[in-house]
């Protein structure tokens, strides 16, 4: 192996091994960002329904009565 | 672990009071994990059977060729004595761990460190110091000449003190798991690393006949200092794992 | 944490270029000596970050500081990875240079057992269900590397020099001023590097331990694009 190869190996390998350093906390967070996005949106979404549940019961009560 | 009632219920305020029931709970909690120890005395035994066998591998991996045995064999024997020493060192803890006696120490709030000085002492005697029986054994298997028989000795006993109080906070670190054998090995035996160091110093010197007092008093200086402050960490360790 | 990885990034590639490409060839080693821009700079990382391991673990255990912990957790892998980096780096330029990958000189066993060491503190963290017991418990380990890691370097060179005498030293020779400005830039980078991977991590454990609180979910929220909250037709009810 030529000392260039030796050079471009170590270069090389520094690359993996700063994947190996960055890529799980990146996943990580992404994966954790996503998780807590959808329970938001969840959470909303029923926020929601209740309001116009509770909404919809109050038209109907105004309505029977009118 | 039983204790004897306090013979004061005011706390004792003066010196040697205090010193007096510092090393009485030396004494009981040392005498009582002796006690325990003795209850199997085949016991005692296993470490002696791992360093054998251990030396037995080395003396037959390196082949039958005499020279090639010579070189390592100070290397071999520690190894092996450093090896016997750790085994069960995971059990330190274990039993106390497990019938609640830790969680009740720590909640009465009576001095933790004497017992973990008579445990680690108690370790000390039973497992490093049994093992000077295996010495002979070793060291005509590892073909080692007898004159080095007082340092090794002496370079053993200074090992094994320190080996046995690194491995009280190693103990104390991986209280709470299961199969905590092997991380308390990946976790100490980089630790070791200067007590194995110092100690083979301290043979090869000896074998060229020349005075091996330097790497000895290196390595009795480690294993004193970790002899004073082992206990404290172990007991941060343990105030912290039971507080939880 | 952004800035901190693109500033890294341009200074590594600008001492790069300048190590691989202006400097001259170093007129013993020829091409490989290029391998210490990567190596010396993780070298000086990997026991750099070991000591501001110890000492946010210092600060954790004495003052109880909720950062520190997370500090010392994060702090642990990175500095593998760089003690690893100065491992491989350091087998890949002793071959061609002298002729062999590996020797039982005093720095690079002393950084074998660094390796170790870290690899225990992150063995000793994951053990741990309860992560700030853990922090805890690796802040303790990290203390006593610590203390141990000077202890251990001096053993093994002591013991090393018994047996072979200084036979390897690294070129302690100075360094001509075009060779010297891509390392310096390297040691920065490398710094700055770290910085940015400590952030990236710390946030993924804070995110972790407080994912319950308000604060997390108000800081996603301000992130969430509004159109994916669909508005429901007011028609349904009638």
């Amino acid at each position: 192996m030529t000392h260039w190869q030796f050079v471009a190996l170590s270069y090389a390998l520094l690359v993996v091994l700063l994947v190996m350093d960055l890529l799980p906390p990146f996943l990580a967070l992404k994966r954790h960002k996503r998780q807590l996005q959808a329970r938001l949106v969840r959470e909303r979404a029923q926020a929601r329904k209740a309001k116009l549940d509770s909404e919809s019961e109050s038209e109907f009560e105004n309505g029977a009565s009118s | 672990m039983n204790r004897p009632p306090s013979s004061s219920a005011a706390p004792s305020l003066s010196q040697s009071n205090f010193a007096k029931r510092w090393l009485q709970l030396l004494v009981i909690a040392l005498v009582h994990e002796l006690r325990q120890r003795l209850r199997q005395p085949s016991q005692l035994l296993h470490p002696i059977g791992f360093a054998v066998l251990v030396a037995l591998l080395f003396g037959f991996a390196v082949g039958p060729q005499p020279d090639r045995l010579a070189p390592v064999a100070p290397a071999a024997l520690f190894i092996a004595l450093l090896l016997a020493n750790f085994l069960s060192m995971e059990l330190l803890f274990a039993s106390d761990f497990e019938d609640g006696t830790l969680d009740a120490l720590a909640a009465s709030g009576r001095e933790m460190v004497p017992l973990l000085y008579g445990k680690a002492l108690a370790f000390w005697l039973a497992q490093g110091l049994s093992l000077l029986l295996a010495l002979p054994l070793l060291m005509i298997l590892l073909k080692l000449p007898a004159m080095l028989a007082p340092t090794l000795i002496f370079t053993f006993v200074m090992m094994s003190l320190g080996l046995s109080f690194l491995g009280l906070i190693g103990s104390a670190l991986t209280v709470r798991l299961r199969a905590g054998a092997m991380l308390l090995m990946l976790l100490i035996l980089p630790q070791a690393v200067p007590l194995l160091i110092f100690s083979l110093g301290a043979i090869n010197a000896a074998q060229l006949g020349e005075p091996a007092a330097a790497p000895l008093l290196y390595l009795s200086a480690i294993s004193l200092a970790l002899f004073a402050l082992a206990p404290l960490a172990a007991k941060g360790v343990l105030s912290q794992e039971i507080g939880n | 944490m952004r800035g901190s990885f693109w500033l890294a990034l341009v200074l590594t590639a600008i001492g790069l270029y300048g190590g691989l490409v202006l400097a001259p060839m170093d007129y013993l080693q020829g091409e490989t000596f290029r391998i210490i821009y990567i190596h010396v700079p993780a070298a000086v990382s990997s026991m750099s970050i070991f000591v501001f391991m110890a000492v946010q673990g210092a600060a954790a255990l004495i003052w109880r500081i909720k950062i520190c912990e997370i500090f010392v957790v994060c702090a642990a892998p990175i500095g593998a990875m760089f003690t690893a980096v100065t491992l491989v780096t350091g087998m890949l330029w002793g071959k061609p240079t002298w002729g062999t990958y590996w020797i039982w000189d005093a720095r690079l066993t002393s950084e074998l057992v660094l390796l170790f060491l870290y690899l225990g503190v992150i063995a000793l963290y994951q053990s741990y269900s309860d992560l700030r017991a853990g922090a805890r418990a690796a802040s303790v380990l990290a203390l006593i590397g610590v203390i141990n890691v000077p202890i251990i370097h001096y053993s093994v060179h002591w013991w090393s020099t018994l047996h072979q005498g200084e036979t390897i030293t690294l070129t302690d020779s100075k360094m001509h001023a075009s060779m010297l400005w891509p390392l310096l830039l390297m040691f920065v980078a490398s710094k700055l590097y770290f910085l940015g991977s400590l952030l990236l991590r710390a946030r993924v454990t804070l995110i972790k331990q407080e994912s319950g609180k308000a604060w997390v979910r108000q800081a996603l929220a301000i992130e969430l694009p509004t159109a994916v909250i669909k508005p429901t037709p007011s028609s349904a009810i009638t």
